[in-house]
């Protein structure tokens, strides 16, 4: 049963990856300007981390909805989900008044900062979700199965 | 012990495997990599409209130029009140700050009570790049004043955020009614001529600090404002207190 629960787990947690990741793809300078918004890293590092980002998030998807390394995705799911929680409350508690870029996009948006709850909200699920799939990696149709014996 | 022999082997070969996923994951994300700051192109070299030299003036005084590479000027750089406002063509809350201040941040400049600049950029979507590329054309092509003219043009004109977004040719088209005819303007339009400076134009507002538009500075401070209509009302009572 469990198995199957960490299937469902692996599907919800790798899709919003895959696809919060595939949206911003097709513009890397939005993403780096997006990066660049929540005023966190310096400038030195912004570029890469906008560029390597949207890979992570697809790479980290693609391999919890296959089923491959599911507790070391997982592990990085959590590292991800803990730093956009940072991101967001610290843009939140500093009134900056800035779309996530969750999905890519951004803007300036009336009332911007109503959403912050609901995004730190689904974040902490998400992280929450992802802690079940470090604890009991082993999930039923998972190419893990395939690709390793169990010792 | 053959059952531990048995395991020390599949051991190995999990190794193996694990090794090899591993490595084909960092390739991918290591290509991805150069394919993405590949694509990102800001920040490279650009023509710039207008050269600096393209100042062009109205019947009522008023110089309308090339602005710190990226802006559009009006009025005397000298004025007591310097006010800045970055905007994407697609934003319809930056329509809204245009239309309740086009006129008095225009009166104002002409009195020589505020130098306006206006600092077009573009992140929300082709269309807003596309916008700001036939901008540069027209600066370029024409001057400041067809420039502010197709400027307010883009904004009374402005098509739906979410589509259909209207082609290059009516673009040019658009340009045509504000004054700036012409094949020059046409195919700059097409070729996307001022495509980098726009892209470029968007990374250096990033770089200030702009994270979402309209953003309007009054002497280099911020203008807040809960509602458009506040924010309008901050600028223009800045420009009267100054």
């Amino acid at each position: 049963m469990l198995g199957w629960i960490g299937l469902a787990a692996r599907l919800v947690v790798g899709g919003v990856w895959v696809v919060a990741g595939a949206l911003k793809l097709p513009d890397p300078a939005a993403s780096v300007r997006a990066v660049r918004a929540y005023d966190l890293l310096p400038e030195a590092v912004v570029p890469t981390v906008g560029h390597v980002l949207p890979l992570l998030e697809v790479v980290v998807g693609l391999c919890l909805v296959l089923g491959v390394f599911v507790r070391v995705m997982s592990v990085i799911s959590i590292l991800l989900f803990a730093a956009f929680i940072f991101g967001i409350a610290s843009a939140w508690s500093r009134g900056l008044q800035i779309d996530c870029g969750c999905f890519g996009g951004g803007g300036f948006k009336e009332g911007v900062t109503d959403e912050y709850p609901w995004e730190i909200a689904r974040d902490v699920g998400l992280l929450i979700i992802s802690a079940f799939l470090v604890w009991r990696p082993r999930t039923r149709l998972a190419l893990d199965n395939l690709l390793f014996t169990k010792e | 012990m053959p059952s531990t022999y048995k395991t020390s082997n599949s051991g190995n070969r999990n190794v193996v495997i694990g090794g090899c996923v591993a490595v084909v994951l960092l390739m991918i994300i290591a290509v991805g990599w150069a394919i993405q700051s590949n694509r990102d192109t800001s920040g490279e070299a650009a023509d710039k409209p207008g050269g600096g030299s393209s100042q062009t003036t109205e019947p009522g005084n008023v110089a309308i130029a090339t602005a710190d590479e990226y802006g559009l000027g009006v009025g005397d750089p000298e004025a007591p009140v310097k006010v800045e406002i970055f905007e994407d063509f697609q934003c319809p809350y930056c329509q809204q700050l245009e239309s309740a201040t086009r006129d008095d941040l225009l009166q104002a400049a002409k009195d020589g009570d505020a130098y306006v600049v206006y600092r077009p950029m573009a992140f929300l979507n082709d269309y807003s790049s596309e916008a700001l590329n036939a901008f540069g054309v027209v600066l370029d092509e024409v001057g400041g004043k067809a420039a502010l003219e197709f400027h307010n043009q883009l904004f009374v004109n402005q098509p739906p955020e979410s589509g259909p977004s209207p082609d290059t040719d009516w673009l040019i088209d658009l340009a045509k009614k504000s004054g700036a005819g012409g094949d020059g303007v046409a195919s700059g339009i097409k070729d996307g001529d001022f495509d980098e400076w726009a892209t470029n134009a968007s990374d250096a507002a990033s770089k200030e600090g702009i994270t979402g538009t309209p953003a309007a500075f009054v002497n280099g401070e911020p203008v807040d404002g809960s509602t458009i209509q506040e924010m309008a009302d901050n600028i223009l009572s800045a420009i009267n207190g100054g």
